[in-house]
């Protein structure tokens, strides 16, 4: 027990000192899908839309392509379906707001 | 839609309703304990009384029969008081559909603050609930990766 002690004594501070100092998010963490709006072509059914289970992708009214962060599960299925390479995995951890509308990224229709 | 007002913001407390969760952001509420994260020293508390508390931590797609209680511990708590739904769950009903779930807590209840992620890491409900103390800044929106552009 004494042992234990002096190795608490001796070492660092465990708690993390988050938020006055920044605080790299869990290894391996995939925090949100990310849309490039600029490389986005939905053409030929989107086939993103189709590998999203919780249809965070989907197309809106004008074929151009909607992203919900807040229907997001972030499993990162729809980046390997892309054919542009529109689409990327975000590690930040930081990401509530105060309003829904805020979560929902569209990318330009085609008209 | 906003934070809570200023001479509230250094001791919150927070009642945790689990509206249908499927028990992983419980895993992530409970790491907020730890000795690593500890909330505590932010001045953060659970209660298990509505009375006492400021903010409704709600986990899960909102299964029909929790919505009545949702509604009780809402109006049992004074105000002001905030809602935050953490999860994507909480936040949109996520892959949940059908009849048995209502989609969102936003159905039921005004949402204040929403906290993505399935399930959100401690971090990401601590900056949740900072924003709903008024204490941090809502980050901004998300700048692409440079091989991107």
């Amino acid at each position: 027990m004494m042992g234990w002690f002096v190795k608490g004594l001796r070492g660092r501070r465990l708690t993390t000192r988050y938020p006055r100092a920044p605080e790299p998010p869990p290894a391996a963490h995939r925090g949100r899908a990310l849309l490039d709006p600029s490389r986005c072509n939905p053409q030929d059914g989107a086939p993103c839309t189709e590998a999203c289970l919780p249809r965070a992708l989907r197309l809106d009214e004008h074929g151009a392509l909607e992203l919900d962060a807040a229907r997001c599960i972030a499993c990162g299925l729809c980046v390997a379906a892309c054919p542009e390479g529109a689409l990327t995995m975000d590690a930040d951890a930081e990401l509530a707001v105060f309003d829904r509308a805020s979560l929902i990224v569209r990318a330009k229709g085609r008209s | 839609m906003s934070a809570l007002p200023r001479p509230l913001r250094r001791s919150i407390h927070i009642r945790h309703v689990d509206a249908g969760s499927d028990g992983a952001i419980e895993h992530e509420i409970a790491a907020l304990l730890s000795p690593y994260y500890d909330m505590h020293r932010l001045g953060f508390f659970f209660t298990a009384s509505p009375r006492h508390a400021d903010v409704l931590l709600v986990t899960g797609p909102v299964t029909r029969p929790m919505v009545e209680p949702l509604q009780v511990t809402y109006e049992a708590m004074p105000d002001p008081r905030i809602v935050v739904a953490a999860g994507t769950d909480a936040c949109s009903g996520g892959i949940w559909d059908g009849p048995e779930v209502l989609g969102g807590v936003d159905r039921v209840l005004p949402v204040d603050v929403y906290i993505p992620g399935d399930p959100p890491p401690p971090i990401a409900l601590l900056h949740g609930l900072l924003l709903a103390a008024g204490r941090i800044e809502p980050a901004p929106p998300p700048r692409l990766p440079e091989g991107l552009r």
